[in-house]
């Protein structure tokens, strides 16, 4: 009875529009969302498709900088252009080792085959490392150097180098129990340490010791003072969006990186640009669908004054009508909430099964994401809100006139 | 209860020559313990009378109170309660819903207050006259029919006073008769007041007080 008085200049035209607006805009918004969610996976590392991406970077070696001794480092006008790019959120120099180093262990001790080799160590901020770790610190006096290999060199090791030789698989677990000989030597000085492997990374293709340690064995055996020298690779901190853009200045400068970190910068970078208008289309056409439905509301609230104005006359409250209106919308956009949340778990398995079918590197992994689920109940709960927000001062303005 | 206008004047009334009476720009008092007939001209304020003692409009000056409160000050659920517990009217356009029929209009009353059984409103309508209409849609009823479907929602609350503004105007001598014993009934079991307008004769009540605007 009162519903009919309440409804009865509804136009089911009219609603199945706005409807329909809400539904498509609501599934682009949460399909977007899902998208953008699996695509970071495939990215990995549990990155986000905008996360930060490192990139170590020199200047291009070639005939002419080696014959005639050409700048090959990184001044501070280079390092002061690099961050001041779009995007770049830090740059430092890598410090290199200006002393000669070599790695031992004696045959037999801890189990190890005896082994000797010369390598190098190199130092970046703290900032810029992807291994956390409480042991990475050295001072003055301390004879045990914490180091940082990349993960790759164990894959080598393990899948590369240990079957032709007879010699075992090796874990990080039991890498990190062995210490080796670290022999230090310059025009100024010699000293054998310790060192112990404290982790592995995937970010940075050097091997790290830390920056107190490096300064502190240039200046004792090189006689080399921290910051005295120009470096000749610097580590870049980009945020995803800004790739595009760094990937060209680097091309302009005769920078070298990674390509294949750059590529996948861009990919994503390209792929963030086209979430973020999709995402934008679809808040777009949510905003008109809940313009549409606001002035719907007024529409009906305004064909029907002279009912309300009635109803309110004889005894009801503009709280109860209220009440009876928002609990339709609030029905209309739970519906479209859960027939978009509906399209998108069922669109995705089709969507998985199209990219698995052209790649098989390309998996959409498990079900829909927490964050699209409570994005949709955010939009139907800003819409139910904002059309409360109407029509009750749609109620009250009548209630006193 | 009891409404006092102290100084009252609508803003409409303001240009108008005035009716030396005793409501507009004086003291007035209306106890629900009275039944006040309010006698006028045409155009001198008797439904605007009724609709300020309703809350329904607040282009005046001067104050209206209801049991001391200003009614300025009355917020909507404010009347809102009033209007389900103490005042009650039958509006000189009666205000009924015409594409709802007669029976559903009562019940959209009786149903916020639960005033009276079905029996009772079956009971009301045949006195009245109308009990075979009640199905009808309102839309479709004669003007008379339809102020007697309104006295029924009108009285299908519990109140303290009743506002009859022309109500009895399409009835016959017999029919109003009929009609005013079943409100003075009412008003009676509910110990209420009740305030008449009407440009004809008082005939069928019997007034404590008239009211000259």
């Amino acid at each position: 009875m009162l519903r009919r008085l309440l409804f009865q200049h509804r136009q089911t035209g009219t609603l199945i529009v706005a409807i329909t607006g809400a539904f498509i805009g609501m599934f682009l918004l949460l399909a977007a969302l899902q998208l953008y969610s699996d695509v970071s996976k495939i990215f990995g590392s549990g990155q986000n498709l905008n996360g930060t991406q490192y990139l170590v970077i020199n200047k291009k070696v070639n005939l002419l900088n080696t014959l005639f001794g050409g700048k090959k480092g990184f001044e501070q006008a280079d390092l002061a252009a690099l961050k001041a790019i779009e995007g770049v959120q830090n740059a430092a120099p890598l410090t290199t080792s200006r002393f000669k180093v070599t790695v031992s262990t004696e045959d037999g001790q801890q189990g190890l085959p005896g082994m000797y080799s010369q390598i190098f160590f190199e130092a970046v901020p703290d900032g810029f490392m992807d291994v956390k770790t409480s042991d990475w610190r050295w001072k003055e006096g301390d004879r045990e150097v914490p180091i940082i290999i990349p993960r790759d060199y164990i894959r080598l090791y393990n899948f590369g180098f240990a079957p032709t030789q007879g010699l075992p698989q090796l874990t990080e677990e039991v890498l990190g129990l062995f210490s080796v000989n670290v022999n230090v030597s310059g025009p100024k000085g010699s000293a054998t340490f310790k060192g112990r492997l404290v982790g592995f990374s995937d970010r940075i293709n050097s091997i790290l010791a830390p920056q107190g340690f490096i300064d502190y064995a240039n200046a004792t055996y090189s006689g080399i003072a921290p910051g005295s020298e120009v470096p000749s690779r610097v580590i870049v901190a980009c945020e995803g969006r800004g790739m595009g853009k760094l990937a060209a200045y680097f091309a302009d400068n005769g920078y070298e990186t990674n390509a294949e970190n750059l590529r996948s910068g861009r990919l994503q970078a390209a792929l963030n640009v086209l979430m973020t208008i999709i995402s934008a289309i679809g808040i777009l056409i949510v905003l008109l669908a809940l313009l549409s439905f606001l002035l719907y509301a007024q529409l009906m609230l305004s064909k029907s004054s002279w009912e309300l104005q009635t109803l309110i006359r004889i005894g009801y409250t503009p709280a109860q009508l209220c009440k009876r209106y928002i609990l339709f919308y609030a029905l209309v956009y739970a519906g479209v909430l859960v027939l978009a949340l509906l399209c998108v778990w069922l669109g995705k398995p089709l969507l998985g099964n199209y990219l698995a079918s052209q790649s098989p590197d390309l998996q959409l992994e498990g079900g829909m994401s927490l964050n699209v689920v409570l994005a949709g109940f955010a939009c139907a709960a800003v819409f139910t809100g904002a059309n409360l927000l109407a029509i009750w001062r749609g109620l009250v303005k009548l209630a006193r006139s | 209860m009891q409404i006092t206008l102290s100084q009252v004047l609508p803003r409409p009334l303001a240009d108008s020559p005035l009716v030396q009476g005793s409501v507009w720009k004086s003291e007035c008092t209306i106890n629900s313990s009275e039944s006040l007939f309010v006698q006028a001209p045409s155009g001198t304020g008797k439904t605007t009378l009724v609709s300020l003692l309703y809350g329904l409009r607040s282009d005046y000056e001067g104050t209206i109170s209801i049991d001391g409160t200003d009614i300025r000050r009355i917020s909507l659920n404010g009347w809102a309660e009033l209007r389900r517990l103490k005042i009650s009217a039958v509006f000189q356009d009666l205000r009924l819903f015409g594409q709802l029929t007669a029976l559903e209009n009562i019940h959209l009353k009786n149903n916020l207050t639960g005033a009276l059984t079905p029996d009772e409103i079956a009971g009301m309508a045949k006195a009245l006259g109308v009990d075979h209409r009640l199905n009808q849609s309102c839309g479709t009823l004669s003007l008379g029919q339809q102020q007697r479907i309104a006295v029924i929602r009108a009285l299908a609350q519990p109140f303290e006073l009743l506002l009859l503004d022309e109500p009895f105007s399409h009835l016959d001598d017999n029919n109003a008769a009929i009609a005013a014993n079943l409100v003075t009934e009412h008003c009676a079991r509910r110990n209420a007041g009740l305030v008449l307008t009407s440009l004809g004769g008082s005939a069928h009540f019997s007034f404590t007080r008239q009211l000259i605007i």
